[in-house]
């Protein structure tokens, strides 16, 4: 009898338990810890998911150097062909193989002792590769490392756009490349790289003049505030995205379209080859 | 001779045993099947191709797994005798004290070793299933290799246990293994970054530590690189022996001055 009372006890608080459960994210809907609707990386990693990301499309870019990292390479500064390694997409549009006949035991450090170091000889031999880039047919080997990081923080533009380059010079297929790149618009919409990425894949894949000038235009509306205050990555963007524009503008004979993009770029861009190169356009006579 | 081949072949023996009874090997190998296979069929975007990343995933439980094997069966050869007290009908037999201590030495590494070729032969079906890539030259410089990664943390364990309680053995061999692993490469520069006085200590760490970074070929294997020059492959075998000896030389000198 003394044992059904303990029992009946012990509801009590369970009922509590529940009836806090119910009510506490009613009445602080807005200030409860974990937001509705994130998934478990999320839950689970929080604000660590980023640096997850950004490791994944690290290993990538080793998949890409046949698993050397900038960190194996400690004369990197002194290797002009990695000028431009900096994660780009256009990264990988380099010629596959071998760099050429240096090798990355060239730039093992010193020891500075002076005299010989057997352990290092040792290293150089056993880790040392020449400098070389997976060919092009292998590289669905970065496609597992891409996926994990556009999964690990879905919020990394410059891991949607890899995935999406690879994803589309892999499979000859750019459907899926433009649904990642529209799932990225959908988590960060005010990104211009994904809006001018998706304007590239609908123009020069699907040939979908239309559909390409809608993403052209939405990525200088998203790139406005960037590029006048100095970032130089979003004036390239600008001044290339004003080009495909003007491009498609001459297409359909729309000289007064065209002549408001060249005074844009004019304004922007005074310089700037494509600028000329657009001027050029409007000096060309109208195709029938 | 003969009778001392058969004492260490003995006692060698006992180790092996020790290593499968206790199912560790299976427990390790499920462990892995479990995060391998559903890794194996994974079609990152649907596209199906991808090898490497799954060569990587598994060469990765390997290395950790003999780490802790070598480790785990060479801390565990002597504390157990010391304090079950058996270690005196042991030496009671005609057996000295070098006798048993290489005797215990070469089972850690034949029980290890065999779990390593074990690791080494799943590893090698999946990738020849996968890619048609049967057992290459870099492969089996790999599994050369890593054999000497094997006895040298036996020979690393084997000693700490002499001198350190076996939590003790564990942790601090441990952290000299992975901290050579993941730094022994840049010691040569954090030398010459360093003033002194800790540029001497890199130093003499450089110089004495155990370069067990020397023996990870992993690289090679998943990458598809040629194969190393056996003159390298053949030093680093003999640093691992030259390494282990050493190690040994000084157990045995730790073991003789023991007082049981």
């Amino acid at each position: 009898m003394r044992n059904r009372w303990h029992d009946l006890l012990a509801l009590l608080p369970l009922l509590v338990v529940i009836l806090l459960a119910r009510t506490l994210p009613v009445r602080y809907a807005g200030a409860m810890p974990q937001v509705p609707g994130d998934d478990i990386l999320q839950l689970v990693l929080g604000d660590a998911r980023r640096e997850l990301g950004r490791q994944m499309l690290a290993k990538a870019d080793s998949y890409y150097h046949g698993g050397m990292t900038h960190t194996d390479c400690t004369g990197l500064e002194t290797h002009d062909s990695h000028a431009d390694h900096d994660g780009q997409p256009g990264h990988l549009d380099d010629d596959g193989g071998a760099h050429g006949p240096h090798g990355h035991a060239a730039h093992a450090g010193p020891a500075g002792t002076g005299f010989p170091d057997p352990w290092q000889w040792i290293d150089r031999q056993v880790h040392a590769q020449p400098h070389r880039h997976l060919e092009r047919e292998a590289l669905d080997e970065l496609l597992p490392w891409l996926w994990a990081a556009c999964r690990s923080a879905p919020d990394d533009v410059q891991a949607r756009l890899t995935a999406a380059y690879v994803l589309e010079r892999q499979t000859g297929e750019p459907r899926a490349a433009i649904r990642l790149l529209e799932e990225g618009l959908t988590v960060v919409p005010v990104s211009p790289e994904l809006a001018f990425a998706l304007g590239e894949l609908h123009l020069n894949k699907l040939k979908a003049a239309g559909e390409a000038e809608r993403w052209f235009e939405r990525a200088r509306t998203n790139g406005a505030s960037r590029a006048p205050a100095g970032d130089a990555d979003a004036q390239l963007l600008e001044i290339r995205t004003l080009h495909y524009l003007a491009v498609l503008a001459r297409r359909r004979n729309d000289a007064e379209r065209l002549r408001a993009l060249v005074g844009l770029a004019e304004a922007e861009h005074p310089a700037h080859a494509l600028t000329r190169a657009m001027r050029k356009l409007l000096a060309e006579p109208a195709s029938r | 001779m003969i009778v001392w081949l058969r004492q260490v072949r003995a006692l060698a023996a006992l180790a092996v045993l020790e290593l499968y009874r206790r199912k560790d090997l299976v427990v390790v190998l499920i462990l892995s099947l479990l995060i391998l296979c559903p890794l194996a069929f994974f079609t990152p975007f649907g596209v199906k191709g991808a090898s490497r990343y799954v060569n990587e995933l598994a060469m990765l439980p390997i290395w950790i797994f003999s780490a802790v094997i070598a480790l785990g069966v060479s801390a565990r050869l002597f504390p157990p005798e010391f304090e079950s007290r058996t270690i005196f009908p042991l030496l009671a037999k005609p057996v000295d004290r070098g006798t048993l201590l290489a005797g215990k030495f070469l089972g850690a590494c034949a029980a290890s070793l065999s779990a390593l070729v074990i690791f080494y032969l799943a590893y090698g079906l999946l990738t020849g299933v996968r890619q048609g890539l049967w057992f290459p030259v870099v492969f089996l410089q790999a599994l050369l290799l890593h054999a000497g990664f094997v006895v040298v943390v036996s020979a690393l364990g084997l000693l700490g246990s002499l001198v350190l309680t076996p939590s003790a053995n564990l942790t601090i061999c441990s952290l000299v293994v992975a901290g050579m692993f993941f730094y022994g490469q840049r010691l040569p520069g954090l030398v010459a970054g360093q003033p002194p006085p800790a540029n001497a200590l890199l130093g003499l760490i450089h110089w004495i530590g155990p370069h067990v970074e020397f023996f990870d070929l992993r690289r090679r294997v998943v990458h598809e690189w040629p194969p190393v020059p056996w003159r390298v492959c053949l030093a680093v075998t003999a640093y691992a022996a030259a390494y282990a000896i050493v190690c040994l030389l000084a157990a045995r000198s730790l073991f003789i001055r023991k007082k049981i």
